[in-house]
């Protein structure tokens, strides 16, 4: 990977990182079912920083797809939210 | 678009594509937002767009609530002490958010309207925020805006009218 790679890298990880912290603190004050969602969007945001430099595999696709069906059925019914979750954890063990 | 169906076919969008949204759209969705009603007229709204690359890399930091990486971002906000000044204490309390809420269904009305998908956001940290935008203290943020062109449109989850609509007495 290139230096600039690594530093767009970087930057996008800590990017996550600090997700992740406000996200500790802000769900200390926030409904639980909102903490499921805000693992699932640093798992996409983990799949997008990756993605732009390159650094995938062949099930990497699969994975982002399944992580957007989940995202998408937020809002819908929580029995469709865990449907798309558990078909995503069954996918990683294909 | 006429009103009833942008009313039904607004979602909230949480995949944007990386296309940037024109600075004179973003200031037509903040001009819709002050033609929203506001308790005594008071308009004490403030907005602030981002559009800086590093300052929405920022903004995604700290407003968990900030699904997808839309390009651009309304903080709908409210002078307080303004408002303190022209409803008092408790009505600019109650009140404020009310007149921000308003505002911006005004703003993702159109922004729909426009062509672009709009996620409100209540999920932020309000200190950070506060730091990040430079707002001063009685400057408070009450909602984000998250604005851009729309990758995947989700479904409408059901809108159920029976049961919470009654004609002149509630009843159980």
């Amino acid at each position: 990977m290139s230096s600039h790679g690594q530093a767009q890298l970087a930057a996008a990880l800590q990017e996550i990182v600090g997700f992740l912290v406000v996200s500790a603190r802000g769900l200390i004050d926030e409904p639980p079912h909102y903490g499921p969602m805000r693992l699932l969007d640093a798992a996409a945001r983990v799949v997008d920083a990756l993605e732009e430099e390159g650094l995938t595999t062949p099930d990497t696709p699969r994975f982002r797809e399944g992580i957007e069906s989940v995202l998408d059925a937020w809002g819908a019914s929580t029995d469709e939210f865990v449907a798309s979750l558990d078909a995503v954890i069954l996918g990683l063990v294909d | 678009m006429d009103v009833r169906e942008a009313i039904r076919t607004r979602r909230s969008v949480r995949r944007y594509s990386d296309a940037a949204v024109d600075i004179q759209v973003l200031h037509r969705l903040v001009e819709a937002g002050c033609w929203a009603p506001t308790a005594d007229n008071a308009q004490t709204w403030r907005f602030v767009v981002v559009t800086d690359a590093a300052r929405m890399s920022k903004l995604r930091m700290i407003a968990p609530g900030f699904i997808g990486r839309a390009p651009a971002a309304i903080a709908v906000c409210q002078d307080m002490a303004e408002a303190e000044r022209r409803l008092g204490a408790a009505d600019a309390m109650a009140l404020a958010p009310m007149d921000s809420a308003m505002a911006a269904l005004n703003i993702m009305l159109e922004a729909h309207a426009e062509g672009l998908g709009t996620c409100v956001v209540a999920s932020f940290n309000r200190d950070a925020l506060q730091k990040l935008l430079r707002l001063p203290e009685h400057v408070v943020p009450l909602l984000l805006v998250a604005v851009g062109y729309a990758k995947a449109t989700p479904s409408a989850p059901p809108r159920e009218v029976d049961g919470v609509c009654y004609f002149e007495e509630y009843h159980e």
